[in-house]
């Protein structure tokens, strides 16, 4: 029904490119936005200094747990970045329509939290000073080298997934932004690469988006399947285990789902969008997420019980910690309140339109990044050689102010990309949405000719 | 060298983590520990066996008694020591075997109550006042001489007693074996051999025994029965044994290896694989170049 409401309502070219470079020129939150993410980002800023000047000692970690928040984070943030190669890739290249105003949003997220994912690692090091010693002696046996090859290569192909799609877009920009300052237009200058709306160079550009499209999807299922493997290759309990790539993709598009659910409904109502990211998108959207979500408990099952049914005594230490021990509240929250009931409350469609979509979203996302904890932190507490004679601190762990305050910093820091690209970008490919709405090339070229005049 | 280093700094934290929880404990003995007497009387022989049980379960701490190489970082005594002999009676000191504490293990259920009574004996035959009944028992002063044949690879041993004027006798019917020396303990091979009437003994060197790089090896040559003919030894150096050729696995490509030896597959798929993206990335890029000129 939706669908066909959708599809009737003609837009005109003037409307589409007012609606969506409104928001570029005058935003009235937009300075408390930045104000608030700078600010956390500063308490963070002011937490990696100590950090720095003292020492990893200000961290809860210690001998047994040396990966702690900050590697959890790490991979919630790999896995969050994961879902701009299903959206705009494999969506896109199996011809999904409804993805057209989606794709950029999760283009952004990718771009965001990619390029945090990297400082996060440094965040992890006792000597960042030393963080070339990776690239002069780092071995190529090591999983934490090709890590760092792939994350990398994602967040250039990623930048150029968000950079392509933008450039039949520049014109509109820079017709539409003449009284915007001046560095603003020079950044536009620059991006449209002499884009002019010849056919040809249409066809270039949907060549070129074609190929990354096809080159991501290899790309981010190494990034989070390498990421998994940082664990996986190890034969510690609980990570010892030879699903961890599919476990941990499965789970990233999760997460990323959500993240793009929640980062729908903020753009829809606050760029005031409701018209181009409608309920019909949030149904769609919702039942992807159920599908992955479905695939992943598919995934936590052979995980958990697969082991459980067995019980090989280091794996009974650390199964029966997180069903019935120490960490049971936190692992029986995330399993129930960020997996099973959002797929309970999702099969429904009320439960798709965009507030539910949002809370569960923001369910989803605090479950994801909790569970990330719960692969990191529990392994690290049951080491082969058992914990005795040290203090009593080592056999337990919780993040300091310090790490909660540096890991706040991350993800404003990803937040603050997203803002600043949702600040200087329409969030949604004018020309492809055109294209939707019957427009044609010479149409668009003749609108961007008049407004010059 | 570097082995025994380990080995010698891992005793010492384990020392020191145990000492570390052990250090306030204290022998709690009961007056009843005293009155406890064994079934039967103390002797030489008794006492002796109760030496190859000392050597075995107790020496790691408390070294022989009165040798002074007891481990003091975990306070355990040395057990020859005149003032513990007289502050511990053979019934409390029978007590502390039994019970243990702090690092020193309970044998209750370990040892037979016979061989810790044998032990008893033999640390209390250190102590003035303890009587010990039965001959003492004497070992010979027995000595062993070694020649190599090296076309034959064969040993012959001499076995010879001194007596108490330092004349040396070849002695007939004496056991001998032999060991390889390794890095840890000594290894036995090939079947003991008995001395002839001149005291001598033929022995025939096994063909399969590794050496190192150049085929040497150690050889000690022992007497069995050392209660009778003394503790003497006579090693050897032989070029006899088998040429160890020891590849180290660093040196290889391997996947533990350093970066320079990284396994050729390894290597080769990292490359094809990044290479293959970032070329085709740096297409794009050159491409994205192009979109002017596709403009005219």
């Amino acid at each position: 029904m939706s669908e066909v409401k959708h599809k009737d309502q003609k837009k005109s070219l003037s409307k589409i490119v007012d609606d969506l470079t409104r928001p570029i020129k005058r935003h009235y939150g937009f300075t408390p936005w930045i104000l608030f993410l700078i600010a956390i980002m500063a308490l963070g800023i002011w937490a990696y200094i100590i950090q720095i000047r003292d020492g990893l000692g200000v961290t809860a970690m210690r001998d047994y747990v040396s990966w702690g928040l900050y590697i959890a984070s790490f991979i919630f943030f790999i896995a969050t970045a994961l879902i701009g190669m299903l959206i705009s890739a494999v969506l896109g290249l199996i011809g999904i329509k409804w993805i057209t105003p989606i794709a950029r949003i999760a283009e952004m997220i990718a771009i965001g939290f990619a390029m945090w994912a990297g400082l996060i690692i440094i965040f992890d090091m006792g000597r960042p000073d030393r963080i070339l010693n990776i690239f002069l002696h780092g071995r190529l046996q090591s999983p934490i080298v090709w890590d760092i090859t792939v994350v990398t290569t994602y967040v250039a192909i990623s930048l150029l997934l968000y950079l392509l799609p933008l450039i039949p877009d520049i014109p509109f920009l820079k017709k539409t932004m003449k009284d915007q300052p001046k560095w603003k237009q020079k950044i536009y200058e620059i991006l449209s690469f002499g884009f002019k709306g010849h056919t040809e160079q249409y066809k270039l550009i949907k060549r070129l988006i074609r190929i990354m499209a096809i080159l991501i999807i290899p790309v981010a299922l190494a990034i989070h399947t390498v990421t998994s493997w940082l664990f996986a290759l190890t034969l510690r309990v609980g990570w010892d285990s030879t699903i961890f790539g599919p476990y941990y993709v499965t789970g990233a598009f999760v997460t990323g789902g959500a993240a793009v659910l929640i980062a729908m409904f903020i753009f829809s109502r606050d760029f005031r969008l409701k018209e181009y990211i409608t309920d019909f998108h949030f149904d769609k959207m919702g039942k992807l997420l159920v599908l992955l979500m479905l695939v992943y408990l598919y995934f936590n099952i052979n995980e958990y019980l697969v082991p459980a049914y067995k019980m090989k005594t280091l794996d009974e230490h650390h199964l029966s910690g997180l069903f019935t021990g120490k960490f049971a509240v936190m692992f029986w929250t995330v399993q129930l309140g960020g997996l099973i009931i959002p797929i309970i409350l999702m099969l429904f469609k009320k439960m798709r339109r965009p507030i539910p979509s949002l809370i569960i979203g923001i369910a989803v996302v605090i479950g994801a990044f909790f569970k990330r904890y719960l692969i990191t932190i529990p392994t690290l507490l049951h080491p082969h050689l058992p914990i005795q004679n040290v203090p009593a601190e080592f056999s337990t762990y919780w993040p300091t102010a310090f790490e909660w305050s540096i890991t706040m910093m991350a993800v404003a820091g990803a937040v603050l990309i997203i803002t600043i690209l949702a600040k200087l970008f329409p969030i949604m490919p004018i020309w492809e949405i055109a294209h939707e709405e019957g427009i044609t090339n010479e149409e668009i070229n003749q609108f961007v000719e008049e407004k010059n005049n | 060298m570097k082995h025994i280093l380990k080995a010698r700094k891992i005793t010492f934290i384990f020392t020191l983590l145990i000492f570390s929880f052990s250090v306030n404990a204290q022998w709690n003995i009961p007056d009843y520990a005293k009155d406890t007497k064994p079934n039967v009387k103390p002797t030489y022989k008794l006492a002796e066996l109760g030496k190859q049980l000392f050597i075995k379960n107790c020496i790691q701490c408390h070294g022989l008694p009165g040798e002074g190489k007891n481990n003091k970082a975990i306070n355990a005594p040395d057990l020859g020591n005149v003032e513990y002999q007289s502050k511990h009676n053979a019934g409390q000191f029978y007590y502390q075997i039994n019970e243990g504490m702090g690092f020193m293990p309970s044998f209750k259920d370990k040892l037979a109550k016979e061989d810790k009574w044998n032990i008893t004996f033999y640390v209390k035959s250190f102590d003035e006042n303890f009587k010990i009944t039965g001959e003492e028992i004497k070992t010979k002063n027995g000595v062993i001489d070694l020649k190599k044949d090296d076309s034959a690879k064969t040993l012959i041993a001499t076995a010879s007693i001194v007596d108490k004027n330092g004349i040396s006798k070849p002695s007939e019917g004496v056991e001998i074996n032999f060991f390889v020396k390794r890095i840890f303990g000594n290894l036995p091979i090939g079947e003991t051999v008995i001395t002839d009437q001149n005291g001598t003994a033929v022995f025939k060197f096994p063909d399969d025994i590794p050496g190192d790089k150049n085929g040497k090896i150690k050889i000690i040559a022992k007497f069995k029965d050392s209660d009778a003919y003394g503790t003497a030894m006579k090693s050897a150096e032989l070029n006899w044994g088998t040429h160890l050729h020891f590849v180290n696995p660093v040196l290889e490509r391997t996947l533990w290896g350093p970066n320079n030896r990284v396994p050729i597959w390894l290597l080769l798929s990292f490359l094809i694989v990044t290479g293959g993206v970032w070329l085709t990335i740096l297409y794009v890029v050159f491409q994205i170049t192009q979109i002017k000129k596709a403009g005219k």
